[in-house]
């Protein structure tokens, strides 16, 4: 299946996982963390679509440099020709649930290109979820580089 | 009519007022806990960030790793106060505050003043706080900094 369509169906999908089967707190972890995953996907083929729909307007995001964007710069900045994401991948993760919000901590490891450049990086992430409008979305995103 | 619908647009206003004092309430709640956090933690007052912190706290340092929050008192009371400790002076730049219901995000830039073997620095760090309410008290849980290189 293209990986466009999976990503559509994983997210058309979150929505309607049902929330009692698993425990609420169970449920939801499942479906943050599923949507963690799917932000990889997004980036690694710039689907600008899935991203709007992972991310809350208000998005506060952290670069690994400590360069701060909004949404919009966000979703610019992946959209970016030079920027060639060859793999983005989540070492580990953990969700924790406070009913109606999350926080995942967790490593990830990204490869790929910059102007021809080629780059590596692993860092520690932190993302903020909120349950909003029936739909999780992250409102805030950042990463710190894992000294060596 | 007219009545009811002029009734109906001076409730809604009320509401809509009442509702922007409390935001505005507990946005200002949140900066005064930030307060706390940095007195607390140049105090070594370790039982006051007890009372803030979530006993499911991750913090994520600038240099990537991660505490919880039993690492976190404990590293603050072994430090103490002493100028041997990697952090002597965090003193903040500027704090935002997203609300979104029972949660809150912090952010903002600190500066951070330290000797590092035997070396001083001063670093500039962004940092996300994430706060719940909890039982009508607002925690922290989750921390992260990451040092602004550019």
């Amino acid at each position: 299946m293209p990986v466009f369509f999976s990503l559509l169906l994983l997210l058309w999908l979150d929505p309607m996982l049902p929330a009692q089967e698993a425990g609420p707190a169970d449920a939801a972890q499942t479906k943050i963390l599923a949507l963690e995953n799917a932000w990889n996907l997004a980036e690694e083929h710039k689907d600008v679509s899935a991203l709007d729909s992972l991310l809350d307007p208000t998005l506060v995001y952290i670069d690994y440099d400590g360069s701060i964007m909004d949404k919009a710069q966000f979703i610019a900045s992946i959209k970016a020709p030079a920027l060639h994401p060859e793999q983005i991948v989540n070492e580990s993760m953990t969700a924790h649930v406070y009913g109606d919000s999350a926080v995942v901590t967790g490593v990830y490891r990204e490869k790929g290109e910059r102007s021809g450049k080629p780059y590596l990086r692993r860092g520690r992430f932190t993302d903020t979820w909120v349950f909003v409008r029936g739909t999780w979305v992250c409102v805030a995103s950042q990463s710190t580089l894992i000294a060596k | 009519m007219k009545g009811i619908g002029l009734s109906i647009i001076f409730l809604t206003a009320a509401a809509l007022c009442a509702a922007q004092d409390t935001e505005a309430a507990t946005k200002s709640k949140i900066i005064a806990l930030e307060q706390l956090w940095n007195q607390a933690y140049k105090a070594g007052d370790t039982k006051a960030l007890d009372s803030i912190l979530d006993n499911a706290i991750v913090l994520v340092n600038d240099d990537g790793s991660v505490q919880n929050k039993t690492e976190f008192l404990a590293s603050v009371k072994s430090s103490g106060m002493q100028p041997a400790s990697q952090e002597q002076q965090v003193t903040p730049e500027s704090l935002t505050v997203h609300l979104f219901g029972t949660a809150a995000i912090a952010t903002g830039v600190m500066r951070v003043k330290g000797v590092e073997g035997g070396k001083p620095y001063t670093r500039r760090e962004r940092f996300v706080d994430t706060w719940v309410n909890k039982g009508g008290s607002w925690v922290c849980v989750g921390t992260d900094a990451t040092p602004v290189l550019h």
